[in-house]
């Protein structure tokens, strides 16, 4: 202890010392970025690129950095890579200790954790002068037209998701018929949107029955238990099911199996590789692609058209500082497209970046 | 140079009188040599790294582990663990964020205390109905980030009045983040109590032996007690500095510091096993681990690697830190 504590002893010291000296400040010295011009100036040679998902072992978000790399590739240079393994506190840590290090010509694509990790992060960015894209989560009441280098908040209309796949189960039990349908977690906007866009396509298919909806909290294990039982109920009743993802989806599928059912249409959303497996075999009908590759590339053309100054944040319109991108309906005609999704270069060009807009969030 | 071991007071002087050989001075140096050697292999890694502006927010990144560390540090000082530290600490970023529209500037206050008395109801299940701190704190936890969950929604809560933490955002001399400047202060004011008064000894006696403490008349009950209630109080303060950085509560947002809060009391070169150690140790040791939490992937180590990398230093580390002439029996 008391050696130890003769270190410390200086340190406190020191602390003091610089309070003293100086006193209290809102920024952290230093260089930096800060910035008032929201359009760079960059040399692309000096851009730099960061792609950030939770987990790399999620196929989907694997692909998602793949498509990063895709684009640095095309503009000749490399994306850094970084995962948080899903805790909002690692994501925090990660972007003020990226945010700490040369910002000017920093562009980031970054899924957040959840909708509260949005603010944060696009303060971080703000401040530092980085040019931010963010997917999938945002709080509503914030607004990306609020702040000047927040460039683009993409996200895909769970409504229109839900509504596809439940025509493409409509048709394929021949427009007639009971179904189940599986829910998300209850509390989050994907399972409600979806679940929405089901009743749109229930009200355009009248003889298409919903025998029960039930929540299977977007697992896998849950779906099959809630299957089996929904089975039972209804028996023969049961034409199709329509699964909010496709992780229930292949729940559902095994407890089909396990039921000797092989009548039944299945549905679900996300294009993981198993449920485009089971499109390929015939045993699924149909699931929706957000195209992974696609937003790990797009986050970062956008940003760096702006910090290039290929395009202007001012020159944005509105309507694309917050939209919703084109999602693709899977089903056995064009499975084998998905199967290896590639990004193609043409999406990336600056004109081009806003081209699957499917309107603003509104 | 240990304070002396009440059980053996006769031979105790002799050590005391002869002070530290070479060896010792490097041990009880080595977190901080480990300290500096990962900052220079980061820097290698990528030059970059080492600017003023990157290690201002790497210290303000420690601070909550910092001071989530300190608070443990003194029940594993005691030979006992605390397991609920980080569930504490998510629990009580929900409750700053519900009570800071009725509290306001007193808010902080106010969830430091709850959290203290959270942790001195622990150490009162722990020594009076005498169940092991490894259980009890377990029990804890499991509690704790269930009652989280419940008065949630299980879901984050958005602080929209930012100006009761506003304080903690701020820049001491435009360099150290206050949030850091703070957790030293904590850790030092705790170090300072232990070094003026008999604390100090009665810990270091109750973490070695505490039937040997015991006899010797050490109020054991009571310090175990002090020691989970300041731990708690920490867990509290570590989730003011959470939401001032977040903007937000949330019932798992600190779930994830639990074994970086362990591994920093560890890598600083406290024994797990109680009585040797220091509260010092372990703010460096919180320093090592968030400069590999943070640095690792920031010099572009791959994902997979970054693991493999944290547990190998990990380890490393401890193999240099632990004072193996301190340490005879290990677990």
């Amino acid at each position: 202890m008391k050696l130890t504590s003769r270190p410390a002893a200086a340190l406190v010291g020191l602390s003091l010392a610089a309070m003293a000296l100086a006193g209290c400040s809102e920024e952290a010295g230093g260089g930096g970025g800060g910035d008032a011009s929201a359009s760079g100036a960059c040399d692309p040679a000096d851009v730099k690129l960061v792609g950030q998902v939770r987990n790399e072992s999620n196929p989907y978000e694997a692909s998602w950095l793949d498509g990063g790399d895709a684009f640095a590739e095309q503009v000749g240079l490399t994306q850094e890579r970084l995962t948080y393994d899903a805790d909002s506190t690692k994501q925090q840590e990660q972007v003020s200790q990226l945010l700490a290090g040369d910002t000017d010509c920093l562009v980031m694509n970054i899924l957040p954790n959840g909708d509260s990790d949005t603010p944060p992060i696009v303060e971080g960015a703000q401040d530092a002068g980085a040019y931010l894209v963010t997917q999938w989560n945002k709080p509503a009441d914030l607004n990306v037209t609020d702040y000047d280098h927040w460039v683009s908040h993409i996200t895909y209309n769970g409504v229109e998701s839900g509504k596809q796949i439940g025509d493409a189960l409509a048709e394929a039990i021949g427009g007639s018929g009971g179904i189940i349908a599986l829910q998300g977690i209850l509390d989050t906007g994907a399972a409600k949107d979806r679940f929405a866009g089901l009743e749109e396509s229930l009200a355009a298919n009248p003889d298409v029955e919903l025998l029960d909806d039930q929540t299977a909290n977007f697992s896998r294990d849950e779906a099959l238990a809630v299957t089996k039982t929904l089975l039972t109920k209804h028996g023969d009743d049961v034409k199709g099911i329509w699964a909010a993802n496709d992780d229930m989806a292949l729940g559902a599928l095994a407890a089909l199996e396990q039921a000797g059912r092989d009548d039944v249409a299945v549905v679900g959303i996300d294009a993981v590789p198993d449920a485009l497996t089971a499109i390929q075999d015939g045993t699924m009908t149909a699931t929706v692609s957000s195209d992974g590759p696609w937003q790990g590339g797009i986050g970062l053309a956008i940003g760096y058209c702006v910090a290039t100054g290929e395009l202007s944040v001012d020159d944005i319109g509105d309507e694309d500082r917050a939209w919703f991108a084109e999602q693709f309906l899977i089903n056995s005609d064009n499975v084998a497209d998905f199967s290896a999704p590639e990004t193609d270069e043409a999406d990336f060009e600056c004109d081009n970046v806003f081209s699957r807009s499917q309107g603003a969030i509104s | 140079m240990s304070t002396p071991v009440l059980a053996t007071p006769a031979a105790d002087p002799a050590v005391v009188s002869g002070g530290p050989t070479v060896g010792q001075r490097l041990t009880s140096f080595m977190p901080l040599i480990a300290l500096v050697a990962l900052l220079a292999a980061l820097t290698i890694a990528d030059p970059d790294f080492l600017t003023q502006r990157s290690l201002t927010a790497a210290v303000r990144t420690s601070a909550p582990l910092v001071v989530l560390a300190a608070g443990a540090t003194l029940v594993v000082l005691c030979g006992g663990i605390d397991l609920s530290i980080a569930a504490l600490c998510s629990l009580s970023t929900v409750f700053f964020a519900m009570w800071l529209p009725d509290l306001g500037g007193l808010t902080a206050l106010a969830v430091v205390v709850a959290a203290g008395a959270i942790g001195a109801v622990q150490g009162l299940a722990h020594v009076l109905l005498r169940i092991p701190s490894f259980i009890v704190t377990l029990g804890g936890l499991s509690i704790f980030s269930s009652v989280a969950l419940v008065i949630s929604d299980a879901g984050p809560i958005r602080v929209v009045d930012r100006d009761a933490t506003k304080w903690l955002t701020l820049y001491v001399g435009g360099v150290v983040p206050m949030a850091f400047f703070v957790a030293v202060l904590v850790v030092a004011a705790i170090a300072l109590v232990l070094r003026l008064t008999p604390v100090q000894s009665w810990i270091t006696a109750t973490g070695f032996s505490e039937s040997a403490a015991r006899l010797a008349g050490t109020p054991v009950d009571r310090v175990k007690v002090a020691a989970f209630t300041v731990s708690g109080a920490c867990a509290g303060l570590a989730a003011v500095m959470l939401v001032s950085r977040n903007f937000s509560g949330s019932p798992t947002m600190a779930d994830n510091l639990l074994l970086p809060a362990v591994a920093a009391i560890v890598v600083g070169g406290t024994a797990i096993t109680g009585g040797h150690g220091s509260i010092w140790r372990s703010l460096v040791g919180a320093l090592v681990i968030t400069l590999l939490r943070v640095g690792l992937p920031i010099v572009g180590v791959p994902s997979a690697w970054e693991q493999i990398l944290y547990g190998a230093i990990i380890v490393a580390a401890v193999a240099l830190t632990l004072d193996r002439s301190k340490v005879l029996i290990i677990k």
